[in-house]
């Protein structure tokens, strides 16, 4: 921020190499793992589920930079202040992971969020930003002050902070099931659902996704909901492991009404942010899926590994369906992507790419996105439990129907007449890009062929759970 | 990684070589085509061929090696299975690899040689085609995606060959894709297999979680030893994994994308009839064979229903088609049905020498019909006609493609036909049986109204129609051979090889084996035959018909039921989508026609007119609705076209604050 | 003890009619002395709780600070004074209203049947001991706010800049 003008370039790459680099503690303490470390009185930890999710989250920021670098350029936007906000925002998603206490938690997930309120009204001359801004800002205040209120109530039926204590202080006087307990766990739920969009929580989503600039939403898309959705693992089965089969329910409703409703309303969008905002809703109501059975069945192992699976997979598949948006909205010059007929032969790369994500966002093998569903149907189907199978053929009606919208894109830039071609138009494609979608189109295949490599996870998922 | 040890066994009293060398590199046959379709991805535009030459190449290879493991196969029985461990979740293990035995070497011999045949036709068929180095990348790919399906001795690996066989499938049959009605076409056939596949996936995780693994021949196993836990689940398992088959093997009512599925080029067509895709769905249903008989001996009752249906559904429609693709469509989707119905009497055997016998003449009478629409350019029989004198090789090989269909001896047709009829005769399914013979008689009968109206009587299209090319012709006269012997392997009391290779598998297979023809279902299946190409033959070309096209002999209101494809079309249109409908007061006229055909299409239609609804009513303007009930007063709607709607983020809130309060309700006082 | 209660009552009550006082009244301006007089309730309540620590900083900052920015900005923006129509939005009213009191009755339910009749503590705070707890045990999350505080400043200032200055910076 300090820098001249001119040299905003080092602040870019300053931040990349920064970002990078940060990984390397993380490997180091992966090497070095031998159990989890414990810090401030217990209420921050490194353990492996930690480690990964940091690792994911760190992953995410570097190539919202990668996409972030040409737009701000282009587009003469705040470029220290930019990475500077989102910089702060990892900061809190890496806090989050790590933090098993309800203030560090708290902090935690402020601080991921209070610079996307600042984000995503960053352009600053748009009416529609500023709009899905204010809207985000305000429900976001509002879904503070609810979670702040559960805790709130925890804390005066406990008094004390940390979660190994609050819980096992439950579970001895017997009052995991108590309305005081219920409602704080509502109020978490509901709070946090927001941060996830799942319903009803999650009508800011399409309205901010379409007024935030396109890398500030693929974030937003991504990372945060992750936060959101590491937050409620941890506070779900840490704290409220008790009272399971309550907000079980609860939740297998959200997932089911989550996937049906935004995959519906995603059929009606012709402007493809506001696909991919419904979309991810209803991808969230997938993530959620197991987690809600595994509250109601018990087994909280499996109930994490399948969603945090889903999770790491939906990140960089859909963080790779935003560049798409991003390169082909740029070169179309239109929000309607009807009007993109036949834009993939202007760069087939481009195309070869988005076919690649929507696809895997359908679930089509070998493409990751399958081997989520997989993960997520098997452990619905896998609970033998009546509600976990009615929820996974709920679950499954959706993967049919989100097909229709998912080809329907790769259809239009392949197959439909195109009109908005202009052949003196150069279609823009920087190298920056190039990485981003060059390394989720990696992981997207490397995942759904070498499904393996998540096996670890039903270890870590154990030890998160054992400790 | 790689479980190169082969795990040689039988149950029954033969013990199997395990194939040497030659299985331990039967993965080269998956491997090869994405290879291919790689190189010729990148290079396919430079070389002299445009790609074609990759292609083909790649195709004869496995053409050789399959006929190389062929002969092995037949010389000593081939028994072996290899495992790549790719990791594990929870308590399975995700494996893929590859399946040496009986059943999987015929299919690598039958894609092998039609893919060979067909990629041959294809380079002279498409030439001076727009993408031609993209059909045959995507044409290596599907027969790959094939090859990885036929080769997978674990279920996930069937599962992700049967979803690339769709999403090629897609590509092809969208060829043309400048037409709106291809892609569309392509949509529906992808969605409509997407539907069937979503039940085998939950079928294939329903087993597996009751077995503990994904290997095939582990479930077989379990099945055959009457594992408690699987019997539980079995019939509901058998089901889904029978819906994943009737999307792929177009069994009714996930029939309607087959039709369609014409809008690609003929050697697509050829290709997807005859070796891929539709066989897909016989060969899951004959590879868990054991499963279903063992376990699930209910479900093979459903699956013979089903495929009974179809048989006697398909063909009456195929009788009343204008179009030669879409009869020789609707003849395969009849034929399949043959395929499953032999299946689900427990004919393991007749069902996959069904299979074997179809994929040829069927090949055969695919690429015939598209070397006769490549010279008269139309699909329509009606501009069709005295083609006999101008396309003699066409001709003669058309004619030996409809007499094998149509099952006269010693055509290869008549055997499996006839194993088929017999077994059904052998297992007492009277009814069945007559319907099996009745549909033999209506599939000579609309074969033999194709060839007339396409091949004798006068001409009455437009220009000069002249004989194809020897690269179109060649792939023709190869097919005719296998079309008239390929059905000599299996003759009953003579030679019966090919029961010996189809059972030579892991688990020990049991069924009827005819020891001798049944003369019963012989004479009553050639009879049927003799029949309808006798009464094809009168009315198409001794009344004239040829001449003048079906008006002599309509019989109303049979005709115009089968034109209607069963008034399904209006059923649909009366109870699905008119309540819809005139929610939405979208225009009728659209719906019209073909509703069952457009089953797919009404139901994203349905599905987005639903979206609508929500999109509409609940999610964007529900609150307003919900306020204007409930204010009385005047409403001053002009907050609503402020560019901040700060009456929509109180909304917003509402809605948030009104989601806590349901769910607490929910949860503290009603569960 | 009698007299405490009766002053907790009355406290209360003017809470609730202050409060409600801020969400429906259509001048801005009265909005905010009502949030002032909101919180100084609140305050007092504090004090009532013995937490004089909290009370003073409800009063420092909320009172003290944030709602004389309040007031500030809505004059420096030259919003409308007096009573703005547009603020009145009858149709939000009936379900909002109808939202607050199902939340309100539901929350008091059940908290009144989860704490009634506990003492949940029983010594008052003392500051001394507030302030070197907040630097010891939990210096971890003290820091982190202020991360969260800078983000806000920065983001804020950057949104609040005027854009001429971004295009004269570029021009030099």
């Amino acid at each position: 921020m300090i820098l001249p003008r001119k040299s905003k370039y080092y602040v870019a790459a300053f931040a990349l190499l920064g970002t990078l680099f940060s990984l390397a503690p993380l490997v180091i303490q992966w090497a070095n793992y031998t159990s989890p470390i414990y810090a401030f009185e217990n209420s921050f930890v490194v353990d492996k589920f930690s480690i990964i999710l940091k690792g994911l989250f760190i992953l995410i920021t570097y190539l919202t930079f990668l996409l972030s670098i040409n737009f701000i350029e282009s587009d003469k936007y705040y470029q220290g202040e930019y990475y500077y906000l989102l910089l702060s925002s990892l900061l809190g998603a890496l806090i989050v992971s790590s933090s098993r206490d309800l203030l560090t938690i708290f902090i935690g997930i402020e601080l991921a969020s209070t610079p996307m309120f600042l984000l995503s009204g960053w352009k600053k001359g748009d009416r529609k930003s500023n709009e899905g801004a204010i809207k985000f800002f305000l429900l976001g205040v509002l879904s503070a002050s609810l979670i702040l209120y559960g805790f709130s109530l925890l804390y005066g039926l406990s008094g004390k902070l940390v979660f190994s204590e609050i819980s096992s202080h439950l579970l001895s006087a017997s009052l995991a099931n108590s309305p005081v307990v219920l409602l704080s766990a509502i109020l978490v739920i509901s709070g946090i659902g927001f941060k996830i969009s799942v319903v009803p929580f999650h009508s800011w989503a399409p309205d901010t996704y379409e007024g935030a600039p396109l890398p500030v939403t693929a974030y937003l898309s991504v990372s945060s909901k992750a936060t959101g959705f590491v937050a409620l693992i941890i506070l779900l089965t840490k704290v409220f492991a008790g009272s399971g089969s309550s907000w079980g329910i609860i939740l297998v409703i959200i997932s089911g009404l989550t996937m049906t409703l935004g995959n519906l309303v995603a059929l009606q969008q012709n402007n493809p942010v506001r696909l991919l905002a419904y979309s991810s809703i209803s991808q969230a109501g997938f993530i959620l899926a197991p987690i809600a059975i595994s509250g109601i069945t018990g087994d909280y192992q499996d109930g994490i590994f399948a969603s945090v699976t889903y999770l790491i997979i939906y990140a960089f598949m859909n963080l790779g369906a935003f560049l798409s948006v991003h390169l082909f909205s740029n070169y179309a010059g239109s929000t309607n992507f009807y009007e993109w007929g036949g834009v993939a032969r202007k760069s087939p790369l481009a195309g070869v790419l988005t076919t690649v994500f929507f696809f895997s966002l359908a679930g089509i093998p070998p493409l990751g996105g399958w081997f989520a569903k997989f993960v997520v149907f098997r452990s619905l189907l896998g609970s033998a439990n009546s509600i976990g199978i009615a929820l996974g053929v709920v679950g499954a009606i959706n993967a049919v129907i989100a097909l229709v919208y998912y080809a329907r894109i790769s259809k239009v830039i392949w197959m439909d007449e195109p009109k908005s071609i202009n052949e003196e138009k150069i279609f823009q494609f920087e190298n920056p890009l190039k990485v981003v979608g060059v390394f989720t189109v990696l992981i997207t295949f490397v995942s759904g062929i070498f499904p393996g490599i998540f096996s670890y996870l039903g270890e870590v998922s154990s030890i998160f759970f054992g400790n | 990684m790689v479980n190169f040890k082969p795990t040689v066994f039988a149950e029954g009293e033969l013990v199997y070589t395990d194939g040497g060398i030659l299985a331990e590199y039967a993965w080269l046959l998956v491997v090869l085509p994405f290879v291919a379709a790689l190189v010729i991805t990148f290079t396919g535009k430079y070389l002299p061929l445009k790609g074609a030459e990759v292609a083909l190449t790649t195709i004869g290879v496995i053409f050789l090696y399959s006929a190389a493991l062929m002969y092995l196969h037949i010389t000593g029985g081939v028994v072996n299975e290899f495992f790549i461990n790719v990791g594990s979740i929870g308590v399975f293990d995700i494996e893929f690899g590859w399946v040496v035995d009986g059943l999987s070497i015929m299919m690598y011999f039958v894609v092998g040689t039609v893919a060979l045949l067909v990629f041959i036709y294809a380079t002279n068929y498409m030439e001076g085609e727009i993408r031609y180095t993209f059909f045959f990348t995507s044409l290596t790919l599907f027969a790959g995606s094939m090859l990885v399906l036929v080769s997978s001795p674990t279920l996930i690996q069937i599962l992700i060959g049967w979803e690339l066989v769709g999403v090629c499938s897609y590509l092809l049959i969208g060829h043309y894709w400048e037409k709106k009605d291809n892609s569309s076409a392509a949509m529906k056939a992808f969605i409509t297999n997407k539907i069937a596949d979503v039940g085998l996936m939950i079928g294939i995780i329903i087993l597996a979680l009751n077995t503990g693994t994904l290997r095939i021949s582990e479930i077989l196993y379990q099945s055959t030893h009457n594992y408690e836990k699987l019997s539980t689940v079995a019939f509901v398992a058998a089901i889904l994994l029978f819906i994943g088959a009737m999307g792929k093997s177009a069994q009714f009512p996930l029939h309607v994308w087959l039709p369609d599925a014409m809008a690609g080029p003929t050697p697509v067509s050829a290709l997807m009839h005859a070796a891929t895709m539709v066989t897909a769905g016989v060969y899951l249903l004959a590879r868990m064979f054991p499963f279903y008989k063992a376990m699930a001996p209910e479900a093979l009752d459903v699956v013979m229903l089903f495929g009974v249906i179809t048989l006697l559904a398909a063909g009456l429609i195929a009788v009343v088609q204008d179009d030669l693709k879409k009869v020789l469509a609707y003849s395969t989707v009849s034929q399949l049905g043959y395929m499953v119905a032999a299946i689900g009497s427990g004919a393991y055997t007749a069902a996959l020498f069904h299979l074997w016998t179809h994929a040829f003449f069927k090949a055969l009478l695919f690429l015939g019909a598209g070397s006769v629409i490549h010279a008269v350019h139309s699909n329509s029989m009606l501009e069709m006609g005295g083609l006999r004198k101008v396309m003699p090789k066409t001709f003669a090989t058309f004619i030996i493609g409809t007499v094998a269909l149509a099952g006269l001896p010693p055509f290869a047709g008549f055997f499996s036909k006839d194993e088929i009829l017999a077994s059904f005769n052998h297992e007492g399914e009277t009814t069945f049986f007559f319907i099996a013979v009745l549909g033999a008689f209506i599939t000579a009968f609309y074969m033999t109204r194709a060839v007339s109206l396409t091949f004798l009587g006068e001409y009455r299209g437009h220009g000069h129609p002249h004989e194809s090319h020897n690269l179109m012709t060649t792939p023709l006269l190869t097919l005719s051979v296998f079309a008239i012997a390929s059905g000599w392997v299996n003759i009953p009391g003579v030679y019966t090889g090919f029961t010996d290779w189809v059972t030579t598998r892991k688990n020990k297979i049991v069924e009827y084996h005819p020891e001798s023809f049944d003369l019963f279902a012989l004479s009553s299946g050639l009879l049927a035959g003799l029949l309808g190409i006798g009464l094809g033959y009168y009315f198409y070309q001794l009344q004239g018909s040829a001449e003048t096209g079906d008006d002599k002999i309509k019989i109303q209101p049979i005709w115009s039921v089968l034109e209607n494809k069963y008034y399904l079309d209006h059923f649909y249109f009366k109870f699905v989508i008119d309540p819809v409908k005139i929610n939405i007061s979208k225009a009728v006229d659209k719906f019209n026609t073909n509703v069952i055909d457009r089953f797919v299409n009404g139901f994203g239609q349905v599905a987005s007119l639903m979206g609508g609804v929500v999109y509409n009513n609940f999610d964007q303007n529900g609150i307003d609705k919900l306020l204007n009930m409930s204010s009385t007063g005047t409403d001053n709607f002009g907050g609503k076209v402020k560019l901040l709607q700060t009456g929509k983020t109180q909304q917003y809130l509402m809605l948030f604050l009104g989601g806590v309060v349901t769910i607490s309700l929910l949860i503290l006082f009603i569960i | 003890m009698e007299i405490f209660e009766i002053v907790t009552y009355f406290v209360l009550l003017l809470l609730v009619s202050t409060a409600v006082r801020v969400v429906t009244t259509s001048n801005v301006i009265h909005a905010a002395i009502s949030l002032v007089f909101t919180l100084a309730l609140t305050s007092v309540l504090f004090l009532l709780l013995s937490t004089e620590f909290v009370a003073l900083v409800l009063v420092l900052v909320y009172i003290g600070a944030v709602i004389v920015l309040f007031l500030f900005g809505i004059m420096i923006t030259r919003a409308p004074l007096g009573k703005n129509a547009e603020l009145d939005n009858d149709k939000n009213k009936k379900l909002g209203a109808a939202i607050a009191g199902s939340i309100f009755f539901l929350f008091s339910y059940i908290l009144v049947n989860g704490f009634d009749g506990e003492v949940i503590i029983t010594s008052g705070s003392s500051t001394e001991l507030l302030g070197e707890i907040l630097l010891s045990r939990f210096v971890f999350p003290f820091e982190l706010v202020s991360f969260v505080l800078l983000a806000a400043l920065i983001g804020g200032i950057t949104l609040a800049r005027k854009d001429e200055a971004l295009i004269d910076e570029d021009q030099v």
